[in-house]
């Protein structure tokens, strides 16, 4: 089911479509329920963020303002550490341009589900996008089967992880130097857990246990081998191309799924 | 706050929201090829485990694929906790409550 589930039947469900969103409340406490795996795994690696830019320098305010306006781990890592280092101002940008990359796909393959929304949803949406909320919001739409997803869901992750994700950045930068770095404890693990447990509920078949071995292990090469996060565009590229590839050698047992960009449903309460 | 900070600061803000608006909003302009739409159900899987095999695997950079390498026991805890309890809070509190054991003992 998980990877060809978007094949619903294509009808709104109360309180999931339409500008009205009845439902709006519960949507948002769902989406910061279900966000509460990646909220335990996000408070290492923000507090060892804050202390990383505490220890390059950083005030508490520049900790608090980078946390809050760039919002995304990895680049802001990369970014202390080039700062730590006396790179120019273009060569740090530059760099959390290359090394977010990955939001390009990631947007991508969120865009069929909410491309039914006015394009200034999408702006406030957008701003949202980090690998944990991608990974909840694109699990709840694949499992829910409905062409067009919940972004009052995608709003209620990103508000926990936001709010977690600056204020620990800052009581990182504040308390790290006398707590030390959470991740030397082996911390860090509460990372890829949160992922592995969202990602077990869509291992529904053999071709997307493969395609999840595939692009691990091509992950796993291509990081050796490729700077910053190249390996995440790379493998998951190469395991949507194996996706299709076992596609068309095994054909699916049951009819292919529909793309899920086109809602089949005709006028529903939009 | 310095204001050279405050220019890398917004930089890497704007670079970054780019990166994020750009495809997101640029899908509902474009209409796709059939083939290329079906290929990108594949894709939350790929990058979920292209997150998950490196920092199990190889944790501290290098591949580390051994019985000694904690975060590799650690996953493996967690993906039974999560299969037996359907969990996944639980399996990540038995897996980071292993790890913490093994830091201890090893």
């Amino acid at each position: 089911m998980a990877v060809t589930g978007q094949t619903g039947p294509g009808q709104a469900v109360p309180g999931e479509a339409g500008a009205g969103y009845p439902g709006g409340m519960r949507s948002f406490r769902a989406g910061m329920r279900d966000a509460i795996p990646f909220i335990l795994s996000c408070f290492p690696f923000s507090f060892a963020c804050g202390l990383l830019g505490r220890q390059a320098g950083l005030s508490l305010v520049e900790i608090g303002a980078m946390a809050a306006l760039v919002y995304a781990g990895t680049a802001q890592f990369i970014g202390i550490t080039l700062i730590a280092a006396g790179a120019s101002p273009l060569m740090i940008i530059l760099s959390s341009l290359i090394v977010n990359l990955r939001y390009l796909l990631q947007g991508l393959s969120l865009s069929p589900f909410l491309s039914w929304l006015p394009v200034r949803w999408l702006l406030a949406i957008a701003f949202g996008i980090v690998d944990e909320s991608y990974a909840v919001a694109i699990s709840r739409y694949l499992k829910a089967g409905q062409p067009r997803g919940d972004p009052v869901y995608f709003f209620g992750c990103t508000a926990s992880l936001y709010v977690v994700w600056v204020s620990v950045s800052v009581a990182g930068g504040a308390l790290g130097a006398v707590v030390g770095d959470p991740c030397r404890w082996g911390l860090d693990f509460a990372m890829p857990a949160a992922f592995i447990s969202i990602v077990m509920p869509q291992l529904t078949d053999s071709r997307a246990l493969t395609v999840l071995m595939i692009s691990g292990l091509a992950a796993l090469i291509a990081k050796e081998f490729t700077p910053g996060t190249t390996y995440l565009i790379l493998a998951a590229v190469f395991g949507s191309v194996v996706g299709i590839a076992l596609e068309a050698f095994r054909p699916a047992a049951r009819p292919a799924a529909k793309a899920p960009a086109g809602d089949g449903s005709g006028g529903c309460a939009a | 706050m310095r204001p050279t900070m405050f220019l890398i600061i917004l930089g890497m803000a704007v670079a970054t929201y780019l990166t994020r608006v750009t495809l997101l909003v640029f899908g509902k302009r474009v209409n796709f090829p059939p083939l290329f739409l079906r290929s990108l159900r594949y894709i939350p899987i790929a990058m979920l485990s292209a997150i998950i095999f490196p920092a199990v695997l190889a944790p501290q950079g290098a591949i580390y694929i051994s019985a000694k390498n904690p975060y590799l026991l650690a996953a493996l805890a967690t993906v039974v906790a999560v299969r037996l309890t359907k969990n996944s809070v639980v399996g990540i509190v038995v897996g980071m409550g292993l790890i913490l054991l093994l830091r201890i003992w090893m």
